[in-house]
């Protein structure tokens, strides 16, 4: 069989299950109790070991093969629920993490990863090999496989056992009445042995839109079961006969279905890879471009007929660019749910107890942000947990609660995610910063006595600044939040830090919910056109010389009755040395909570405008955080208002 | 020949709605009511093929009306018509006897087919 083409499925479906596991995997930790629990992680399992097997990935079945051994002892009490199952399962989870990595790059596993595997395997087999049940059961009731130990008590002299999947429409209303007229048309005529799902998950939706009916009755014929359970919103019905079946048929049957299984399941969600959908995301940008354009000249037509249909094309347009946008949002969870992992782990290391919440999961936005998201993420995850976080002890000490807390939370904030890091750790010591700063050669002793808390935090972010005493193995070299900082900047977002010292810090990253298209103002200076993201543009107005001030040297204005600096975009942008008169048309930025002003020639108009990357060495200077393609068909830069010299 | 159709509903406008759905459908609507006392009533008096009955109606609702009408014919065939969110109330009526539900709104093609499944012809 030509398996390649099943190894992206594989490795996406693969991965799906991986989080869900790791999530189910925690979750267990903390309720080592629920049954539900241990299911949903025996089912991932098994699904993967299906599924790696059907594709020729011997190991990886193999090892997930191991891992649902131990799991289903577990899930039978034959075996206690323990640190070291529990960690036994993580480390599996970890391998199949690796080794699915490989797939996706379109390698086989190499030798030393091989090696990991079967150690591993080795490991979980003297796991498993606890004091063993002289018989034990044989077959697994888990996604139809045939439970014969629930169906044989039902069964006579003249009786047949029929295995009956029903798929429900997509869209069926009331579905589990649905299932509830089957089931009881069904017992009109003979007995159920179980359902599965089980009955009582179908009796409260708790399902898909299949099921499975394992049915005894004295009816010899399938056509006539199918005739009589036929109702409305009825997809699909099969029946077949089962007879008891040996282990090795069992686990081949299994095997082969969990694939068929997959397809059946989801058969209205369609994969589109990731390169699609940005090639799709271009195109729709250039429509957009064209259409502002094309508006431009139906104006100026003064015909009607032109200005009507370019109005429906303009109005196509917008519904298109906002499915297509649509079709690239993905909910934070899908990078969210691996960070209870992360901080778990951090904290085990350093041997903290750390109690971590995750708000806003379902929050959705662009795949290429979120993905851009995980590492700056991980990385003020861990530096809370190492850095952030007291010892157990010196929280006890200072008579705080021993088990911290860091939080983890999405907000949706006009067109923008709000994401808050927060501890209620040591905070961060402004004194701290400032003695490194002055240690460093970056301002002096005077300069330092005078630096606001904000300012002092600035430092933080400023490449070769670390606090950090020593190198951990969970923050490695220098705390690195210059790395984050620039990191959410190149997405078009903006960072800000919070600190009460002993209380606790927030980090606050702004970024943009969608990255390919912003509303922007446009305007011009020394008679070039700049873009001006919207989300950032507080307010415009025509400046009058008697307003300007000067502070401390430096030009400024009042404005919500605080003193902002003012100065002329170009020279901002460092487009021209010479100073005119601070008057005409002005308009004011924010920047992470602070104003400033910048005079402007002229407001050219408001534009929706595709954002394009710029070449690294064209910016040098982070003046910029893109181009784009103006109506006129000509580049215009957009101006990075983070960066801009105020 | 249309099979003969008693159809139940409070509402003056689903009744309509429901008997030109049938009529389009080659059915013969042989009778119409608007409570569940109407349903039992006229379902002696006229003993159609088929009821199609809503669930929530004043003076004796659905369910008493679908158990009424197949203590007086077991062999009747009731099909019931529900909201969006009546779940119990469904399982209640299948429970009483009747053969299948549809749900509101109707798309005509549906309760035609659930009409002719429940009567068995195709």
């Amino acid at each position: 069989m030509d398996t390649t083409k099943y190894r992206d499925l594989f490795v996406s479906e693969t991965r799906e299950h991986l989080v869900s596991l790791n999530r189910a995997l925690l979750a267990l930790e903390k309720n080592p109790d629920d049954p539900a629990l241990l299911d949903e992680i025996f089912r991932s399992m098994h699904t993967i070991k299906g599924m790696a097997g059907s594709i020729g990935q011997d190991q990886i079945a193999e090892l997930a093969h191991k891992a649902e051994d131990l799991l289903d002892r577990l899930r039978k009490r034959q075996l206690k629920l323990a640190q070291p199952q529990v960690d036994a399962i993580f480390e599996s989870i970890d391998y199949l993490e690796s080794a699915v990595a490989e797939l996706a790059a379109g390698r086989d596993p190499q030798q030393n990863l091989k090696q990991q595997g079967a150690e591993l395997a080795k490991k979980i087999e003297g796991l498993v090999a606890a004091p063993q049940n002289s018989k034990t059961e044989v077959t697994s009731a888990v996604y139809g496989g045939n439970d014969f130990s629930r169906i044989n008590p039902l069964k006579t002299a003249d009786s047949f056992v029929y295995k009956v999947r029903v798929l429900l429409e997509a869209d069926v209303a009331l579905k589990s009445a649905r299932a509830f007229l089957v089931l009881h048309t069904l017992e009109q005529f003979g007995k159920i042995a179980y359902t599965v799902p089980e009955r009582r998950d179908l009796e409260a939706e708790r399902f898909d839109r299949g099921f499975s009916v394992f049915f005894v009755t004295s009816l010899h014929s399938e056509k006539e079961i199918k005739s009589r359970i036929a109702s409305g919103e009825i997809e699909d019905i099969e029946i077949e006969e089962v007879v008891e079946e040996t282990e090795e048929e069992a686990v081949e049957r299994r095997t082969v279905s969990a694939f068929t299984q997959l397809a059946q399941e989801r058969p209205r969600e369609v994969k589109v890879s990731t390169a699609r959908l940005d090639k799709l995301m271009n195109l729709v940008g250039e429509l957009v471009v064209w259409r502002e354009r094309l508006k431009q000249l139906a104006q100026m037509s003064r015909n009607t007929l032109i200005q009507d249909s370019v109005d429906q094309v303009a109005q196509i347009t917008s519904e298109l660019q906002h499915q297509v946008l649509a079709s690239r949002l993905v909910a934070m969870s899908e990078i969210f749910d691996r960070f209870p992992r992360v901080v778990r782990d951090a904290a085990k290391v350093l041997n903290k107890d750390i109690d971590f919440r995750l708000e806003g999961r379902e929050l959705e936005m662009d795949r290429s942000i979120l993905q851009m998201l995980a590492e700056p993420l991980v990385h003020l995850l861990r530096n809370s947990v190492d850095h952030g976080m007291e010892t157990m002890a010196q929280r006890e000490a200072l008579g705080k609660r021993k088990i911290g807390s860091v939080t983890l939370s999405a907000q949706k904030v006009k067109d923008q995610a709000l994401i808050i890091v927060e501890d209620d750790g040591r905070g961060i010591d402004t004194e701290r910063i400032k003695k490194k700063a002055v240690e460093k050669g970056w301002i002096t002793l005077e300069q330092a006595s005078k630096l606001s808390q904000k300012q002092a935090f600035d430092f933080l972010a400023r490449p070769g600044f670390s606090t950090a005493e020593k190198v951990t193995e969970v923050s490695g070299r220098g705390v690195g939040l210059d790395v984050v900082k620039s990191r959410i900047e190149s997405m078009g977002g903006s960072m800000a830090i919070e600190s009460t010292a002993g209380q606790g810090s927030r980090f606050l990253l702004n970024v943009p919910l969608s990255l390919a298209i912003i509303r922007t103002l446009l305007v011009s200076s020394q008679k070039q056109v700049f873009a001006l993201p919207m989300s950032q543009v507080m307010e415009t107005f025509e400046l009058k010389p008697e307003n300007v001030k000067t502070l401390q040297g430096r030009t400024a204005i009042v404005y919500r009755s605080q003193a902002i600096p003012v100065q002329k975009l170009s020279r901002a942008l460092k487009l021209e040395p010479e100073e005119g008169p601070l008057s005409g048309p002005t308009v004011v930025l924010e920047r992470q909570g602070s104003y400033a002003a910048y005079l402007i020639d002229r407001m050219v108009g408001q534009q929706e405008i595709v954002v394009k990357p710029l070449a690294r060495f064209l910016n040098a200077n982070k003046t910029f955080s893109g181009v784009a393609i103006s109506r006129e068909g000509q580049p215009m830069l957009i101006v990075d208002v983070n960066n801009l010299e105020t | 020949m249309g099979h003969r159709v008693l159809v139940v509903d409070d509402a003056i406008f689903m009744r309509t709605m429901i008997s030109d759905i049938l009529k389009k459908g080659d059915f013969e609507v042989c009778g119409e009511g608007a409570t569940g006392a109407e349903a039992v009533e006229q379902y002696k008096k006229l003993k159609p093929d088929l009821v199609i009955m809503d669930i929530i109606m004043p003076d004796m609702g659905g369910i008493e009306a679908v158990k009424a009408i197949m203590q007086n014919d077991p062999n009747a065939r009731v099909l019931m018509c529900s909201a969006m969110g009546q779940q119990a109330l469904v399982v209640e009526a299948i429970q009483a006897g009747a053969r299948d539900f549809v749900v509101k709104p109707f798309q005509p093609s549906r309760v035609l087919e659930a009409a002719r499944r429940v009567l068995q012809i195709s």
